[in-house]
């Protein structure tokens, strides 16, 4: 019986190295599977403010995390995870990912600031930061 | 130019065709409470669309939403205190029974309106094709606008 075990662990062993060694000089051909969903995940959700009041960048963050909560609960909140990158005149960049911004922009209209009168408008969605703040004007 | 809209809450049939002779020229929005309003309603030419909510959700059998596809009468959801049950009931028989359902914000501030953007990423959050929220949102009103204008 021991001898047949020792058969089968050197039979396993000369395998394996057989494996490695061919995964090295390439004759088995292995090929590496890219998640293509991973690539570029980064979404920046651009919006006007419609406001006569002043708002500040944290207060409009935690209206908008609060109106995703609403909408899609904290497991959507954690998902999107939306955060507001900048200000800049009437108009605001959210980051979120891929899997969450649909729920960012369903439910900017539920984002409400405290005793002031205030509407985000969506008006794009870009995949990157630059092409966004290059849509509101900065250069 | 501009048409005005009216929204009441019948209770009956009775109380539709009364108003409906002290107000001949308005875009006539009902929300029934009653089989015998929504049917009065559905088929009434002057009522412009029917309003579903969650009061009135359970009077949508599939004998109603037949007649409501035979009267091509558009329906509308107020977005103001959405329910997500009823917007789901609404993408669902928009697919076969309904076939303008309205969206609107109903909106008393400036700041409870809904953009159509995120009215559109609201439907496709539940469960609706994009194609279709699309054609929900932008082309809805406007067979509800260009069929009125013909009276």
């Amino acid at each position: 019986m021991n001898i047949f075990n020792l058969i089968v662990i050197l039979w396993l062993f000369t395998l394996t190295v057989a494996v490695i060694l061919s995964y090295r000089t390439k004759i088995i051909y292995i090929k590496k599977i890219k998640n293509k969903r991973d690539i570029r995940a980064k979404r920046y959700v651009i919006f006007d403010i419609i406001s006569q009041d002043n708002i500040e960048q944290k207060e409009i963050e935690e209206s908008i995390r609060n109106a995703v909560k609403e909408l899609g609960g904290k497991l959507w909140l954690e998902i999107a995870n939306p955060k507001v990158i900048m200000i800049y005149q009437n108009h605001g960049i959210v980051s979120t990912n891929r899997s969450g911004y649909k729920i960012l922009i369903a439910s900017l209209p539920l984002a409400k600031v405290q005793n002031k009168h205030v509407l985000f408008v969506p008006r794009r969605t870009t995949g990157s930061l630059k092409r966004a703040k290059k849509l509101i004007g900065i250069k | 130019m501009g048409q005005k809209r009216i929204t009441i809450i019948a209770k009956n049939s009775k109380s539709i065709t009364n108003f409906l002779k002290t107000n001949p020229k308005a875009l006539v929005f009902i929300k029934p409470l009653s089989i015998d309003a929504l049917k009065y309603a559905i088929i009434n030419d002057k009522v412009s669309s029917i309003i579903l909510s969650s009061d009135n959700l359970h009077l949508f059998k599939k004998t109603m939403l037949s007649l409501i596809r035979q009267y091509d009468k558009p329906v509308e959801v107020q977005l103001h205190n959405f329910n997500s049950f009823v917007l789901r009931k609404i993408i669902t028989w928009s697919y076969r029974w309904v076939m303008y359902p309205l969206f609107s914000s109903c909106a008393n501030n400036f700041d409870e309106i809904w953009p159509p953007l995120a009215k559109i990423d609201l439907l496709v959050t539940h469960g609706a094709d994009e194609e279709e929220a699309i054609k929900w949102i932008y082309f809805s009103p406007q067979k509800l606008i260009s069929k009125d204008e013909h009276f």
